[in-house]
């Protein structure tokens, strides 16, 4: 690791205080956070920051010179395909791996300084994450409440939540493969962590779950923790990542807010659909208005749409590639 | 402090249920139990078909009980207490449970200190089942307990290193032959003064020297016509 870099804008709350045990509230947001639109608190100090990381395997770089920081309470999303490092990433984030060069902060402080305190306020869904097969759902549960420290209070409520309430004693090894990803999601959360790191969470699951996982997601958004999830997924993007990052060979081609990053990208056209002449592609300027208030004046128009690029469309501009 | 205790009894009581879950473990547990029934069985009816009358036979009860429990100390710690670590740690690495469990802020040590416990648990209860199948004195229940907790430690930490270093089940039932052999060593002891030389430097010496003693004493006492000639 380098040292002469200037150190990262260090923690400004203390934030495990203002957590709860128990059920996640709705938290005031309190003096130094900025309040969401959904009316959660978005603060603006950053719990996690990477500056220039670094990895290679071998001859092969897997990442290069990663910069970002993620703000508490923020949902940051990591989207990229196949091998473009997301999972790496995670890997760096969570000590199982350690960065040939550059800088990361958790909690205010490096990594490599980070305590086994700092660890108990983070939650890991990683795309290894196993249960035991010869236990049930809530004995797996109950065992990640354990090691956690958690009281078994809050499980009946969990199960209830990802909806396996019926099935908690279900073998793991019976149980499908949704199944086992809510219940290791709900192993990830038993704890109610500051910090969850999903690794593609809703990866297998069916419509139906993943939509419920979402939610839950979102939930624990508006509680006030801080998600970092990686995806391919762009609409799982979209609907979760107050920001995102997109990953492509280990580098991020761009940051922003999933609106920002399509609106970044427009193609400044709008789509019309009428009666009588079909579907008319218009450019934003002058010309366009006269026809546009033309159209409304005759009742031509059944639909008017501005044509923002989907984030597949935006990864496909970037990098000449699709997902 | 606190927060080992809780996560290692949190770790115990799964790996003492996934134990007894396990189909291939809990019969690996019972086989020296099995063995010893087997054992008596096979003493019973040697000595019925040799025509050994029934106060020879009970003369012979202690050498008879010494052997028996030589041959399960060694069994038990061979089968039981490397069946529970090495392939314990090797499923937990192959399923990827072991990770889960190091993400969720449970340290190595806490995970060897809870399998090593539940196998030192299990090898005390399959070695005093053994032990009253064997129809030993009382008096040397204690001793011949501790005797095993002992002699499973070493067995209990070649398997710990070697369960890391496996990479999956299949690697560890290659890697627990030699261990389950040196386990084993001081009932091939009972054979002769030279095996038993050998087997007296591995970690189960003590059993082996206390079978080829109780041997030598059946020698010098009248030997009963039902036990194997040497």
């Amino acid at each position: 690791m380098t040292s002469a870099r200037p150190s990262l804008p260090a923690e400004q709350q203390n934030y495990s205080e203002q957590q709860g045990h128990g059920a996640p509230q709705r938290q005031p947001a309190p003096q130094g956070y900025v309040a969401h639109s959904h009316g959660a608190p978005i603060p603006t100090a950053p719990i996690l920051a990477m500056e220039g990381v670094c990895l290679s395997f071998g001859p092969k770089r897997v990442l290069d010179g990663l910069t970002f920081n993620v703000r508490r309470g923020e949902c940051f999303g990591f989207l990229g395909p196949s091998g473009a490092g997301k999972t790496t990433t995670i890997k760096l984030l969570t000590r199982q791996l350690t960065q040939d060069t550059g800088r990361i902060q958790l909690f205010g402080r490096p990594i490599e300084h980070a305590s086994n305190a700092d660890y108990d306020r983070i939650g890991i869904l990683s795309d290894t994450s196993a249960l035991y097969e010869r236990l049930s759902i809530e004995e797996n549960l109950r065992l990640y409440a354990s090691i956690r420290g958690r009281g078994q209070h809050d499980i009946d409520r969990l199960l209830e939540r990802m909806k396996l309430s019926d099935d908690r004693r279900t073998l793991i090894k019976n149980c499908s493969k949704g199944m086992r990803q809510r219940a290791a999601l709900l192993c990830a959360l038993v704890h109610a962590p500051e910090l969850l790191f999903l690794d593609e969470p809703t990866s297998g699951l069916d419509p139906a779950a993943r939509a419920e996982v979402h939610r839950m997601l979102s939930e624990l958004k508006r509680a006030g923790a801080t998600i970092f999830i990686t995806t391919h997924d762009m609409a799982e993007a979209e609907a979760l990542c107050d920001r995102l990052a997109i990953l492509d060979r280990g580098r991020i081609i761009a940051l922003d807010a999933p609106q920002s990053l399509s609106m970044k990208f427009a193609r400044n056209r709008i789509v019309i659909t009428t009666r009588t002449r079909g579907v008319l592609e218009l450019t934003r300027d002058a010309a366009a208005a006269d026809t546009v208030h033309d159209l409304l004046a005759a009742n031509e128009v059944l639909a008017i749409h501005s044509d923002e690029p989907n984030l597949e469309e935006v990864f496909l501009e970037l990098t000449g590639r699709s997902l | 402090m606190n927060a080992t205790i809780r996560k290692v009894r949190a770790l115990a009581g799964k790996d003492f249920a996934d134990l007894i879950k396990n189909p291939t473990m809990f019969v690996v547990c019972l086989m020296p139990i099995g063995f010893m029934v087997l054992y008596r069985f096979v003493i019973g009816d040697a000595a019925t078909s040799a025509g050994v009358t029934m106060g020879e036979l009970a003369a012979a009860s202690e050498e008879i009980a010494t052997f028996m429990l030589g041959s399960s100390l060694c069994m038990t710690i061979g089968m039981v207490a490397t069946m529970i670590v090495l392939y314990g740690i090797a499923e937990e690495k192959e399923k990827h449970t072991l990770r889960t469990l190091m993400l969720a802020n449970v340290r190595a040590s806490e995970v060897v200190i809870s399998k090593s416990s539940v196998a030192l648990l299990a090898v005390t209860v399959v070695n005093a089942a053994c032990f009253f199948v064997a129809e030993g004195q009382l008096s040397w229940l204690a001793p011949y307990l501790a005797l095993g907790i002992v002699g499973a430690l070493p067995v209990v930490f070649v398997s710990l290193v070697l369960g890391l270093a496996c990479r999956d089940q299949m690697t560890a039932g290659f890697y627990s032959v030699p261990v389950l052999l040196v386990a084993l060593v001081p009932i091939f002891g009972m054979l002769g003064e030279g095996a038993a030389r050998i087997a007296s430097i591995s970690p189960l010496g003590g059993a082996s020297t206390s079978s080829w003693d109780s041997r030598s004493r059946a020698r010098s006492s009248p030997k009963p016509p039902w036990l194997p000639s040497s």
